[in-house]
């Protein structure tokens, strides 16, 4: 991954965040003690961002409250709070009566590494998905995230956005670019497809490059929307492929792998799910966690390999 | 357009069976005369219905709740903007301040009997929260026929006053209190949900899980400062609400940002499910909790409408958030249920029932085990 720019996520919603405040004045942010995300905003309209302090359960209602009496409503926290400690505020308070809210959660899936599990949300996929009517993303890098946001603001429905904390790495331009709705085909070739969502898919991509040098060459595609999921597109792309893989920082229940399972049931045994499993982590940072998860580069290499070396692959 | 009670009737049950029926409304898409026709309408109301004109039927007489349903399934082309602006209109009331006017003292108590007739006439059908339903029907009573500034023709009614029912297991009261004001036609009690829901008029925000109502609460309280609106909002709390710490964390909220047009009315009936609240987790002193967290705090018996009132008006002139804390008892005026928690859901039959009703009819006051206040 030397050499590979990576640029945070935060600064780059955080100017989208500004923008969409320009153009509706009726649009307020609402962050618990953290306002990376909101810091343009705040400094240009003092009055329009809301800091609840340590406290993301009344974060979330206060966001209620605000989105019920007719504001547009951005809400940003660290994502294992902003979800877990305040589930019960997202089911009852927003997602029922379904509010128009952005939920924007930082440090999603294992971005806060070594701080250890307190701070990961390998969960939020799942649990955003189990509300009603929730749109849930997990954008590939800052550029993906930024679009993402600017589809979705200012908000008509609730969505979850899931943002890394960190500065992660630029996903390479695609074979086809389509919107954040969309798969995007990142590399073509092969006929194995690797399918990655968030930070998996530049995984996906060093992996296809590192295999293409080896003669393996593999089909990249990122899904960044994960609810509604886009399951007859992903049916269409995988008809031809001999194996497919999904890479994911998640859990397996309610992410993308049982999504494609879900989707395309015919794949049966060719389909690889790469998933946060059960195991407690070690303290190390992201990149080592991907490691000890096996759902990095090395471990879609791996898979990819192992099949080609079963002739069910390539 | 004049409307007798029958061809009302028949208007109304035009509407009660669109909301329930699914293929009704079908059926409404691509044969509205037919249906029309069915339900044996005249044709003039039959006109006004087809044209969406919900003000001009609420203006015979057709009940508003009824009206906002079809609202609620977007029949007639209505939206929630249309209807707000035509109910207001075609009623004819668009200039009628709708703050009520204030009631005499007795009369406040002998609608807090009504009321609570209604819920305990519920209670025969289903199992009701009547204990806490009870402890509360003269707060309600105070609010919503002295303080709150509502218009039942007209729910969503922007200038309006926010009451947020944050112990929602008292929604039998809650329903009871918007029946007696107009909002909600008396039939419809038995139908609705144990706990308020979205969409029902009157019901300002859906709760039921407890702990929420009043983050709620201060968020529509910044929500009207940002949007320009003077309008109040008022929260009601149980007490063992109280040991929910979201409570605490808006409590921090509201001091903090001196949310002066938010009023928490905590129903302190000492009492909650399993035991009295000072067995199972002590709140005193309460006062001076609140008092430490920065509200305006001030203690009443909340039995005693003049002096609810009272205390309500009186937060009107506070620089930040206030809390009224209501000495009430729990079951109030049904003397076998009074402070005894096993009567926190209950349904009444028989005997029981009759005595219930009759310790709360009009010709017994004064006379039950503790008196409603003079």
């Amino acid at each position: 991954m030397i050499g590979v720019a990576r640029v945070s996520m935060r600064p780059a919603c955080a100017a989208v965040i500004a923008q969409a405040a320009e153009h509706d004045r009726g649009l307020v942010a609402l962050g618990a003690d953290g306002r990376g995300l909101f810091e343009p905003l705040a400094s240009r309209w003092p009055d329009r961002y809301i800091d609840v302090g340590i406290a993301e359960s009344n974060l979330v209602s206060v966001a209620a409250g605000l989105a019920r009496s007719g504001l547009r409503v951005v809400v940003g926290a660290m994502a294992p709070f902003l979800i877990r400690r305040a589930y019960e505020q997202l089911r009852l308070d927003v997602c029922l009566p379904g509010l128009p809210m952005t939920l924007l959660g930082v440090g999603g899936g294992l971005s806060y590494g070594a701080l250890g599990p307190s701070h990961h949300a390998v969960d939020d996929i799942a649990l955003m998905s189990a509300l009603p009517g929730v749109a849930v993303y997990c954008p590939a890098d800052a550029n993906d995230a930024a679009g993402i946001l600017a589809s979705c603001l200012p908000p008509r429905g609730v969505t979850y956005v899931r943002l890394t904390a960190r500065e992660e790495p630029v996903v390479p331009s695609g074979v086809e670019d389509g919107g954040s709705d969309t798969i995007r085909l990142l590399r073509q070739g092969g006929s194995v497809l690797v399918i990655a969502t968030g930070r998996a898919v530049s995984e996906a991509t060093a992996a296809a490059d590192d295999l293409a040098v080896g003669g393996v060459p593999v089909t990249v595609a990122a899904a960044s929307r994960l609810e509604p999921f886009p399951g007859d597109e992903i049916r269409r792309l995988c008809a031809g492929y001999r194996l497919v893989v999904t890479v994911e920082e998640a859990i397996a229940v309610g992410g993308l792998g049982q999504r494609v399972a879900d989707a395309v049931p015919e794949l049966g045994r060719s389909l690889v799910r790469l998933h946060v499993d059960d195991r407690l982590p070690p303290a190390r940072p992201h990149a080592g966690l991907l490691r000890f998860y096996g759902i990095d580069g090395a471990g879609i290499r791996a898979v990819v390999r192992q099949a080609a070396a079963r002739g069910t692959g390539t | 357009v004049k409307a007798d009670l029958h061809a009302r009737y028949r208007v109304e049950r035009l509407c009660y069976a669109l909301d329930r029926d699914a293929d009704l409304r079908a059926q409404l898409a691509h044969d509205a005369q037919g249906l029309l026709q069915r339900f044996d309408l005249d044709p003039e109301l039959g006109a006004l219905l087809v044209n969406g004109d919900v003000g001009a039927m609420h203006a015979c007489g057709v009940h508003p709740y009824l009206l906002n349903r079809l609202q609620m399934h977007r029949l007639f082309s209505l939206t929630p903007e249309t209807f707000s602006e035509r109910i207001r209109s075609g009623a004819g009331v668009a200039a009628v301040v709708p703050s009520q006017p204030v009631q005499p003292h007795n009369e406040l108590l002998r609608r807090a009997r009504t009321v609570a007739r209604r819920v305990i006439r519920l209670s025969a059908r289903q199992p009701v929260h009547l204990g806490a339903s009870l402890s509360c029907i003269h707060i309600l009573t105070v609010l919503y026929f002295a303080f709150l500034r509502v218009r039942s023709d007209d729910p969503m009614w922007p200038d309006r006053d926010r009451f947020v029912l944050s112990k929602g297991h008292a929604a039998a009261a809650l329903y009871a209190v918007l029946i007696e004001r107009g909002f909600l036609p008396p039939e419809v009690i038995g139908e609705l949900p144990g706990h308020p829901a979205d969409g029902i008029p009157g019901v300002e925000v859906a709760t039921g899980s407890l702990g929420h109502g009043l983050p709620v609460a201060c968020g529509l309280a910044v929500g009207a400062r940002l949007t320009g609106r003077t309008h109040r909002v008022v929260a009601l709390l149980g007490d063992g609400e109280l040991d929910e710490g979201s409570n605490w964390e808006a409590a921090l909220f509201a001091a903090h940002r001196h949310l002066a047009n938010l009023v928490v009315i905590v129903d302190r009936n000492g009492v909650q499910q399993e035991g009295p609240t000072a067995e199972v987790l002590d709140l005193e002193p309460l006062s001076a909790k609140w008092s430490a967290f920065g509200w305006r705090v001030s203690t009443v018996d909340g039995h005693d409408p003049a002096a609810v009132l009272a205390a309500l008006e009186a937060t009107d002139r506070s620089a930040g958030p206030s809390v009224v804390l209501a000495r009430t008892v729990k079951g109030k005026g049904v003397s076998f249920m009074e402070n005894d928690p096993a009567w926190h859901v209950g349904q009444l039959r028989g005997a029981s029932l009759r005595r219930a009703l009759s310790e709360c009819s009009d010709d017994r006051q004064g006379r039950s085990a503790l008196p409603v206040a003079q």
